[in-house]
């Protein structure tokens, strides 16, 4: 019983960001139509799909893939909000103090705290998304969304990229104790490798998001014409090491959080 | 009778600084006044006890529980309000009181929370976003929060903080009568010492983080405060000089335009103060033993225990 309570407060608390979810919405629809004027960045490989019905699904595809970085920027910025505003501001505010002087467990608090940052952050893109592709063409999103690989594609996609966003920003925001840190850190942590790796030149992290995603989008979407240009360590580190620095992160944060994480 | 809480040598360091230099503290069942100057120790105490923070060396129990361990068995009886205490302002006073009688677990969570706003004033106000409450409403509320639920005990960090004086009366009353007729057992964390005076049946008075003396406030007026009397006459300077010839007194002074007289035997003064007063030929008006305040025994223990006043 407790533990819904919990569950129930804390979504509620993060929908309550409408302007938020509104703009992130209208940034995902902005940048899909622009795409669609053909200058994407990116992927420049056909979609084994294209050979299905419909010219413009994979016209949508293709260039949803290429927004992969658009798309991972309104990811960090709204989930950094969530986790520093949820979690870092809440503890400056002293609402944590009160909240754990209530029947609730460190470890319940710290996972429904991430699980809201995540999942909000999850739906919230993952509705944008599909909504902007439905407003841009809906016969030809109909098609897409029934076809079962391409769905796949989209959630494991925002999956591991919400996942690292996520695990990042809440590491963030449990160590950092302050609004202002955990918002600039986290997005620090996330975006200036990528700038350095487009600045840097011969400097390539595939592991960081948005490059990661990237890579595994093109996978799920051309695996013939990948395996060509990539091998299957490239997918691993694609996959596996945005995952696995956001677990370490997470299980750092937990374990201070649970055993060392005083409110004074 | 097993005590309500016990603390053994705790200890917490912030860094360098000693919080806590092995407290020791044994409270039993009833109303309990936790005083002591800023930064003695006393809200750090409070956290402990509600698993807030980590105790660095010691031991620490409620209701034989440990507050690390067990800390959410030791939270689901226990209600607290902390001091200058913060809600979410986006959310309704019953929304929030309701919430937290759902964590504990109570069935008719929405009724229980009402009862409480209600209990504290509310009533008119539960509907309305907790931003736009005033300051006394919000202590009201997080006062509302501390009992909901049946909690067995409360802890209050500074209650009466922006009641006005009719809602500190008003709440005293209130605390007095939960303690007395509903058994809940309350800590009391206060600057304020005459509301303790009407509130708690024992005292502890910490001191740069341990526990200088503890004990009911009857004891306590028992032990530290003095046998002083006041006298009025018709004339203090020569009943003065007479009374401080006698082997029952040990002092006679003049404070704010009265006679005082600490006494070493209570029945022998009574009876010497009448014969030099009528060997002197003068009247006494007025003769009464000075009632001692909480405040004067807590100067007295600190100066007793030689940390100064």
């Amino acid at each position: 019983m407790g533990l819904r309570a919990l569950l129930g407060w804390e979504f509620r608390n993060l929908v309550r960001f409408p302007l938020l979810e509104l703009l992130v919405f209208i940034a995902v629809y902005l940048s899909m139509i622009t795409a669609a004027g053909g200058t994407g960045m990116g992927m420049t490989a056909q979609s084994e799909w294209s050979m299905y019905p419909s010219g413009i699904a994979e016209t949508i595809m293709r260039h949803s893939l290429n927004k992969v970085e658009s798309l991972y920027l309104a990811t960090i910025f709204t989930i950094t909000v969530f986790a520093s505003v949820g979690i870092a501001r809440e503890v400056e505010a002293g609402y944590v103090k009160v909240a754990l002087s209530a029947p609730i467990r460190r470890r319940d608090l710290f996972l429904v705290k991430f699980a809201s940052c995540f999942l909000t952050g999850l739906a919230i893109f993952a509705f944008a998304l599909f909504s902007a592709m439905f407003l841009r063409n809906w016969p030809s999103a109909l098609y897409i969304v029934s076809y079962p690989p391409t769905l796949l594609m989209f959630f494991v996609l925002l999956l591991v990229q919400t996942f690292y966003v996520a695990g990042v920003a809440t590491a963030m925001a449990v160590f950092s104790k302050s609004t202002a840190a955990s918002f600039i850190g986290s997005i620090g942590i996330m975006y200036v490798p990528v700038y350095m790796a487009q600045t840097v030149a011969g400097l390539s992290i595939p592991f960081i998001p948005p490059q990661s995603t990237r890579l595994f989008a093109f996978y799920i979407a051309s695996s013939r014409v990948f395996w060509k240009q990539y091998d299957l360590l490239t997918l691993m580190e694609a996959t596996a090491i945005p995952v696995l620095i956001a677990s370490v992160l997470l299980l750092a944060s937990f374990v201070y959080f649970t055993r060392r994480f005083d409110l004074s | 009778m097993s005590s309500l809480i016990e603390c053994r040598g705790l200890v917490k360091r912030y860094g360098r600084v000693e919080a806590l230099r092995g407290l020791n503290l044994n409270i039993g069942r009833g109303a309990l006044g936790l005083i002591g100057p800023n930064a003695a120790g006393k809200s750090t105490t409070l956290k402990i006890l509600l698993g807030l923070v980590r105790a660095s060396g010691g031991e620490a129990k409620v209701f034989g529980l440990d507050v690390w361990r067990d800390s959410f068995a030791v939270r689901k009886r226990v209600g607290v309000l902390h001091e200058k205490p913060s809600f979410p302002g986006w959310v309704r006073g019953l929304e929030y009181v309701e919430y937290l009688a759902r964590l504990k677990g109570v069935k008719g969570a929405r009724e229980a929370a009402l009862n409480e706003l209600r209990s504290f004033g509310l009533e008119n106000a539960v509907d309305r976003k907790i931003g736009t409450y005033s300051a006394g409403m919000v202590q009201r509320l997080g006062l509302a929060q501390a009992f909901v639920g049946g909690s067995e005990l409360v802890f209050l960090d500074e209650p009466t903080a922006n009641l006005d004086p009719l809602g500190r009366a008003d709440f005293l009353e209130k605390i007095r009568e939960r303690v007395r007729s509903l058994g809940i057992s309350v800590v009391i964390s206060t600057h304020i010492l005459s509301e303790l005076e009407r509130v708690c049946d024992s005292v502890a008075i910490i001191y740069g983080g341990v526990c200088l003396e503890t004990g009911g406030l009857g004891d306590l007026f028992d032990r530290y405060a003095e046998d002083v009397y006041l006298v009025e006459s018709s004339d203090d300077g020569r009943l003065m000089e007479g009374l401080g010839k006698l082997s029952s007194v040990e002092r006679v002074w003049v404070e704010e335009g009265q006679l005082r007289v600490k006494v070493r035997n209570r029945g022998g003064f009574e009876r010497d103060l009448v014969g030099v007063a009528y060997g002197l030929g003068v009247g006494v008006r007025r003769f009464e033993p000075v009632w001692h305040s909480l405040e004067y025994v807590y100067k007295k223990v600190l100066e007793v225990k030689g940390v100064g006043a």
